[in-house]
């Protein structure tokens, strides 16, 4: 049987943050737990430095795009860009968001302060924190993604994320990530 | 539900196990997005295969189809790959396919991009399918995408005619949990029947096999029927829709809780009894589809007196991607009412605060040093005729003026300099000169052309991934390959100056392009540098990161030169340049800064 819990998902960072990785890993466990999964990507032009944009859908058979205002959650890697999706986000949902700013090339960055304000307005829970001292904590900045799915991971009817995890990382990476994703996960139930 | 078949794949993976399993002998194609990553997930799972399929990427579109369409007379099943603008390039060999027909399955792979996310248009590939009389297969996710390309090649094989699959970007580029049959037919034995009635498309045999395609027109039709999904309700209000789009209206209805009758479209032609059979159950329809109103102009010729809304009335947005919301707003506004979720202000105020961060070159691109010594040599007074790769992305340095198509650059210089007095520089890359640059470059030549090429071979097809080319030495399979000779085939070409540079050396650079400005005729500039990401890929960059010294704080104010290459790595302060920490040392900056502020960190 195909489980029917749903969970829309919104993952969003600059490239080479790892929001593509965090989807995969997110749909390679939903299908090894039976569920229904369709995610959409997209990445522009840019192999570095541009918008990346992930739509998850757990337990969907509709299309891959969430419609505005109804994802459950939003995860994004950088302050800006989680709020650039923020749209998507249910005002029951809850945003996780990395308060660690990627700067953009000339032009200005507002303050993170008013865009985590700006979250709060829009949803009914928003978990802000430093993602990226918590990724280099765990032994690698590139664990960010770990990071953030970690704290995701305890909102999501999945047991088997950190094992995918595991799966899919370089070996020598290993150890940094399984404590990356233990760090997130403490975040929330903080 | 078989758990071991079941796997979380990309559409163009998925489509990648379907024309495997198909059992095809030869696969061909051109890197497009959003069709690219179909090829290399073949070359990936190929090996498993006792008698692995011949898989190439071809110089072009047109040579791609044209080389299946070879192999597909021989009787054996292919597969031939690329993007909708590149079905532009394949236009000629397609149409008289279409009346010569194929033997062994030929499925014709083609990506649309609704929403131009990486394309420079939005046009409908399904108008192809019907100016060729082709079947054409539309599916809505990646599920339907494996097991409508494993379908097409029995398809093709009945009636012997090539099959298009056409998915488009949400369908390619979803990520979906798919299942897998896996069973793999064998490959057909290869044999040509000499018959050339059938393929010598003299006008004698093109006239009877133009009647042949005609009368299997109403056969197709019906054989399509069954792929297509017919629910009637007691609703006068009936909606038809198609490819992901039926996906959007599957989830806006159960949002609006209404229960229409909806025909679900997922073969062309659409089969007319269908249609019909839903007219005469509605009083009104709305037909939802992305790009072109292919549905609607078909429902509209059958419905009477039944109101058709759509795209053709206003109601269906025209342009750009579908998603679930104008779905939502267009289903509202037939029905009356208010559908669509709305925004918060506060959240629309502050998403205006938000820095953008549009595409550019990457640190390091070579193409960034290029662009700086053409504008400096050549200056604001020159047109920059420009081509399609990542090279686009010169026009924020004010070095590309136009980009229209696949190999424009030189053909289109060479207008520009028969028409205007300005001096006229075609840019191009390596892949793009090979695809379809080359016979503007002859053109050229023979036609007294007075024009600057500056070829920015970079040794890939950077933009759709890295894919090799013939000038590579290395084939869609990764095996070595005699090197096309790029210098000797412009030499042979008869072009009056040829210089070859490495981008990052300005000076070096700059001189050869003052050389070119000066030269008569056609003169050529190859600017030759490994893309930044191959060089990362392939561990031969060596890094050299650069440092901004204390003085450039004493000429700041007034400099700011650095600023015109657009480098992400420089950082400006209100004081000072700063190099970030991706800076990879490609030394350009260094090399322009007139106060030596910058040096190797």
């Amino acid at each position: 049987m195909v489980k029917k819990t749903k969970f829309d998902c919104i993952i969003v960072g600059v490239g080479g943050q790892g929001s593509i990785f965090a989807s995969r890993v997110l749909g390679e466990a939903a299908v090894r737990e039976g569920y229904d999964v369709i995610s959409a990507e997209t990445h522009g032009m840019a192999q570095r430095g541009g918008t990346v944009e992930v739509h998850v859908r757990l337990g969907s058979s509709f299309g891959p795009l969430i419609p505005l205002r109804s994802a459950d959650a939003l995860v994004g890697m950088e302050p800006a860009e989680g709020l650039r999706f923020a749209r998507y986000l249910s005002p029951k949902g809850t945003a996780i968001i990395n308060t660690n700013v990627v700067p953009a090339t000339s032009s200005d960055y507002p303050p993170v302060a008013n865009l985590v304000k700006a979250l709060k307005d829009t949803c009914e829970r928003v978990i802000a924190y430093d993602a990226t001292r918590l990724a280099l904590d765990a032994g690698h900045l590139q664990t960010l993604n770990v990071v953030l799915l970690g704290t995701l991971s305890r909102m999501l009817p999945l047991s088997t994320l950190e094992e995918v995890v595991a799966e899919h990382v370089p070996k020598k990476a290993l150890d940094a990530n399984i404590r990356a994703f233990k760090l997130g996960q403490r975040v929330f139930d903080a | 539900m078989q758990h071991g078949n079941r796997k979380f794949l990309l559409g163009n993976e998925a489509i990648a196990y379907g024309i495997l399993e198909a059992g095809v002998s030869l696969v061909s194609g051109y890197p497009g997005t959003p069709s690219s990553e179909i090829i290399p997930f073949i070359v990936q799972h190929v090996e498993r295969y006792e008698r692995p399929p011949h898989v190439e990427w071809s110089v072009n579109e047109k040579v791609a189809l044209e080389v299946a369409a070879g192999a597909s007379y021989c009787d054996v099943r292919t597969a031939v790959v690329m993007k909708h603008v590149g079905l532009n390039v394949a236009a000629d060999p397609l149409m008289t396919l279409a009346y010569t027909g194929v033997k062994g399955g030929l499925v014709l792979v083609v990506a649309d991009d609704p929403g131009c996310f990486s394309s420079q248009n939005e046009q409908d590939s399904r108008r192809y399918a019907q100016f060729a009389k082709i079947p054409c297969l539309d599916p809505s996710t990646p599920q339907e995408a494996y097991d409508f390309t494993k379908y097409a090649f029995a398809l093709s094989e009945l009636f012997e005619i090539p099959v298009m699959l056409r998915p488009t970007t949400r369908v390619s580029h979803a990520r979906a949990s798919v299942t897998l049959s896996g069973n793999y037919s064998d490959q057909r034995s290869p044999h040509f029947k000499k018959d050339p009635e059938q393929w010598v498309m003299v006008p004698a045999h093109a006239r009877k096999r133009h009647t042949e395609l005609n009368r299997i027109q109403p056969l197709l039709r019906a054989e399509l029927s069954s792929l297509n999904n017919l629910t009637l309700k007691k609703s006068r209000f009936g909606v038809v829709t198609a490819g992901v789009a039926a996906k959007y209206v599957e989830e806006a209805l159960k949002k609006l809780r209404l229960e229409p009758s909806v025909l679900r479209v997922a073969a062309y032609p659409a089969n007319n009894d269908q249609i019909a059979t839903l007219v005469s159950n509605s009083r009104q329809l709305l037909i939802v589809e992305e790009l072109e109103p292919v549905i609607e102009e078909q429902v509209n010729a059958l419905a009477g007196t039944v109101e058709v809304y759509g795209k053709l009335t206003g109601h269906v947005q025209r342009e750009g991607e579908l998603t679930v919301d104008t779905v939502l707003h267009s289903i509202g506004q037939v029905v009356g009412r208010l559908a669509a979720a709305d925004v918060p202000a506060v959240l629309i105020a502050a998403e205006h605060t938000l820095p953008p961060r549009p595409p550019v070159l990457c640190v390091g691109c070579p193409h960034r040093a290029t662009f700086y010594a053409l504008k400096k040599v050549f200056t604001k007074a020159a047109i920059y005729v420009g081509d399609i790769g990542c090279y686009t992305l010169g026009v924020s340095q004010g070095t590309i003026d136009t980009t229209l198509c696949m190999g424009a650059s030189i053909s289109m210089g060479s207008g520009f300099s028969a028409a205007c007095d300005k001096e006229i520089v075609s840019v191009i890359g390596d892949s793009t000169f090979i695809h379809t640059g080359v016979p503007g470059l002859i053109n050229a030549v023979y036609n007294g052309a007075r024009l600057t090429l500056v070829i920015m071979d970079n040794g890939t097809t950077a933009m759709t991934g890295h894919q090799p080319h013939p000038c590579t030495g290395v084939n869609a399979m990764g095996a070595c390959t005699m090197p096309t000779p790029m210098e000797d085939l412009i030499k042979a070409i008869g072009v009056q100056g040829l210089y070859v540079v490495d981008p990052c050396n300005l000076f070096e650079t700059e001189d050869a392009l003052t050389k070119a400005k000066n030269g008569d005729g056609v003169q050529v500039v190859i600017a030759r540098r490994p893309c930044i990401i191959s060089a990362k890929k392939a561990g031969t960059l060596v890094k050299a990161k650069k440092r901004v010294t204390a003085v450039c704080q004493d000429y700041f104010a007034s400099c700011k030169l650095c600023s015109t290459l657009f480098c992400p790595a420089i950082i400006y302060s209100e004081t000072s340049a700063s190099i970030a920490e991706d800076c990879v040392g490609c030394g350009v900056c260094e090399q322009i800064c007139e106060f030596d502020a910058i040096e190797t960190a």
